[in-house]
């Protein structure tokens, strides 16, 4: 080897020592946690500032998603009520149920596309995707736990020590960490890919029957003012005309408005087929009945959103088109991605 | 590195003009080199605890300043559970719990300059202690006139996702179902109370109007001033009177008021709350 060689040699190692040690700082490893969307999406709300999409971290999060040690008694996981198949709804269950068999008072709503969400549950009670989950830990008829014990619980386990150390490279648990861990799982459970998108991205390849076009046509013209696309609902707070006396008071509850009375968040109606039953109390089974509650069932109250004073006119032709437009918005590769299910 | 780079491209230019012997000690010589300049490079990015970095411009004076929160019921300390004491209205009462946030908090001089506490969160609860010292470090000198903090948690870290230290919601001053931080925590009992077993129950938070309970606090410095001189302790003492939650501008009767969350009444008692500080007393 010439002194040449040598030097050349000499010169790559220090340029490689540089790299190795930049590399021993914190990095993002997105790998196969893959945050993207297609270009008609907006800028979503919660963009992982302050919490590094890392693959440490999202598979943390993921396990404390499914680890019923959140609940008082070990019997109740995130992923109980919110199940991947489903879009993380609760399959075939009109509310939530918690531990000791106690149930709450409204349907668990799917989970996804959750970072394009200014405010978590069916009143908005919660503002921030990283907060949020303290509400079902501590909810006496949910997981009935305290933040502490959680905490104090995860510190004893010498798998989560491990685990956060290395998401977070920090060496105590902190009820910081849990929700940002948590954050970064359910942040990225993002649905883009139904037939829908697809067909809006390249409707030669694939193109819609007529009857999903008929649908789309119809859904537009009476539906996409509280449920536009591309995230298929406006965020807002509506009363949908379920009850003309309020059992559960809404929104109210946060905002002590009069005005609130009766109005829950319209939610996101992809992936809608696979997500019922349907309503803040999950009294409609199926499609057809909720088509049905709009065509002929709104009931009159003084918050009733104006758009609904008339229902919406349906015929049996249309709602059938409706629906057959809806089942576009189903994504399979969604709710069969094996980086969510447990 | 750009630097390190160039530095061996003209060690590489006179490497060639010279002999075997001198090249051995000058390969070692770039090892090293290298070796270093990467281990410099590394630091500069790890390293957030550099002095020069949280050193304040060399040229001003510094001291500090410490406030003492001292629990009061009326003029004598609040002792929990153990005495009986009587609200403005003239009913009877035992507190049990009584706790506070207290944030941002600001001194300004004569001459209307700020400073501010960086991360200025603080959880005030009797159940801790009889006393709580907020400590203001690296304060310019001078003097200063007033002093402002926040009775509560300012909006932004409301809703500024998950947060530790003083707003950790294990602190259990989180509310879940309606987000947000608990920004005053009174419970205890009077006969005149009409919910059950008595109880006075008053947990006040909530930041969106028409209900936003934050309150901004400038208790009278009086004649007093703060004079901060260069590596110098003042403290300011000051008295929080729990019975004035009760008091004025809204006179509470617990027969008919007993228990809050936000809303309203919770913004009615944060206006009372918010005269419940005051200066006991100012050493320079």
């Amino acid at each position: 080897m010439t002194l040449r060689r040598i030097f050349s040699f000499l010169f790559l190692l220090n340029i490689l020592s540089c790299k190795t040690d930049s590399e021993i700082l914190p990095s993002i490893s997105k790998e196969d946690i893959q945050i993207k969307w297609p270009d008609y999406f907006p800028q979503p709300e919660y963009n992982f500032e302050n919490n590094s999409l890392t693959k440490e971290g999202f598979y943390l999060g993921k396990k404390l998603f499914y680890d019923p040690i959140l609940s008082k008694d070990s019997t109740i996981s995130c992923g109980s009520c919110h199940q991947s198949f489903v879009a993380f709804a609760h399959a075939d269950h009109k509310l939530s149920h918690g531990i000791n068999n106690l149930q709450g008072i409204r349907n668990a709503p799917g989970l996804y596309n959750l970072i394009w969400q200014k405010s978590f549950f069916w009143d908005g009670g919660a503002r921030h995707i990283e907060l949020q989950p303290i509400a079902p830990i501590i909810n006496p008829v949910e997981m009935g736990e305290t933040i502490d014990h959680v905490v104090y619980k995860l510190r004893r386990n010498n798998a989560y020590k491990s685990l956060f150390n290395k998401a977070f490279m920090s060496d105590s648990i902190t009820s910081q960490l849990l929700l940002k861990a948590l954050a970064q799982f359910m942040g990225a459970l993002i649905s883009t890919n139904s037939k829908y998108d697809r067909y809006i991205q390249n409707p030669k390849m694939n193109p819609f029957t007529d009857d999903e076009k008929d649908g789309l046509a119809l859904f537009e013209n009476k539906c996409s003012s509280c449920h536009p696309a591309p995230l298929f609902t406006d965020g807002f707070f509506r009363n949908n005309g379920l009850d003309s006396t309020f059992i559960d008071s809404g929104r109210y509850r946060i905002t002590n408005l009069p005005s609130d009375w009766g109005k829950f968040k319209v939610p996101s109606l992809r992936n809608v087929e696979v997500t019922y039953p349907y309503m803040h109390n999950g009294r409609f089974e199926t499609l057809e009945q909720v088509l049905e509650h709009y065509n002929n069932g709104v009931l009159q109250s003084v918050t009733l959103d104006p758009l609904l004073r008339n229902g919406i006119a349906l015929n049996n032709t249309e709602k059938r088109k409706i629906i057959t437009f809806l089942k576009t918005l189903t994504d399979r590769d969604f709710i069969q991605d094996k980086r969510f299910s447990e | 590195m750009q630097r390190q780079h160039t530095l061996i491209f003209i060690i590489l230019f006179i490497f060639f003009k010279m002999k075997s012997i001198l090249k051995v000690s000058l390969i070692t010589l770039i090892v090293i080199i290298g070796f270093s300049s990467c281990k410099k490079d590394r630091k500069i990015d790890v390293n957030t605890e550099d002095p020069s970095i949280d050193k304040p411009d060399n040229q001003e004076k510094f001291g500090t300043v410490s406030i003492v929160f001292s629990s009061k019921a009326g003029n004598s300390d609040l002792e929990l559970d153990s005495v009986k004491y009587t609200n403005a209205h003239g009913d009877s009462l035992t507190i049990s719990k009584f706790k506070y946030y207290l944030s941002n908090f600001k001194l300004i001089k004569d001459d209307g300059t700020v400073y501010k506490q960086e991360e200025s969160y603080h959880l005030i609860n009797r159940s801790n202690g009889k006393t709580y010292t907020v400590e203001l470090e690296n304060v310019p000198v001078g003097t200063y006139n007033s002093l402002n903090y926040l009775l509560g948690v300012d909006s932004a870290r409301n809703t500024s996702g998950a947060q530790t230290g003083a707003l950790d919601p294990a602190l259990n001053m989180f509310w879940s179902w309606n987000q947000g931080y608990i920004f005053l925590l009174f419970e205890g009992t009077s006969p005149a109370s009409q919910s059950f077993n008595q109880a006075l129950s008053f947990h006040i938070g909530g930041f969106t109007l028409p209900y936003n309970c934050i309150r901004s606090i400038s208790p009278s410095f009086g004649s007093q001033n703060v004079l901060v001189t260069e590596g110098h302790n003042s403290t300011i003492f000051v008295n929080t009177d729990v019975l004035k939650m009760f008091e004025s501008p809204h006179l509470i009767k617990f027969s008919q008021v007993s228990e809050s969350l936000g809303g309203a009444i919770g913004s009615s008692i944060s206006d009372n709350a918010a005269n419940m500080f005051s200066i006991a007393s100012i050493q320079n």
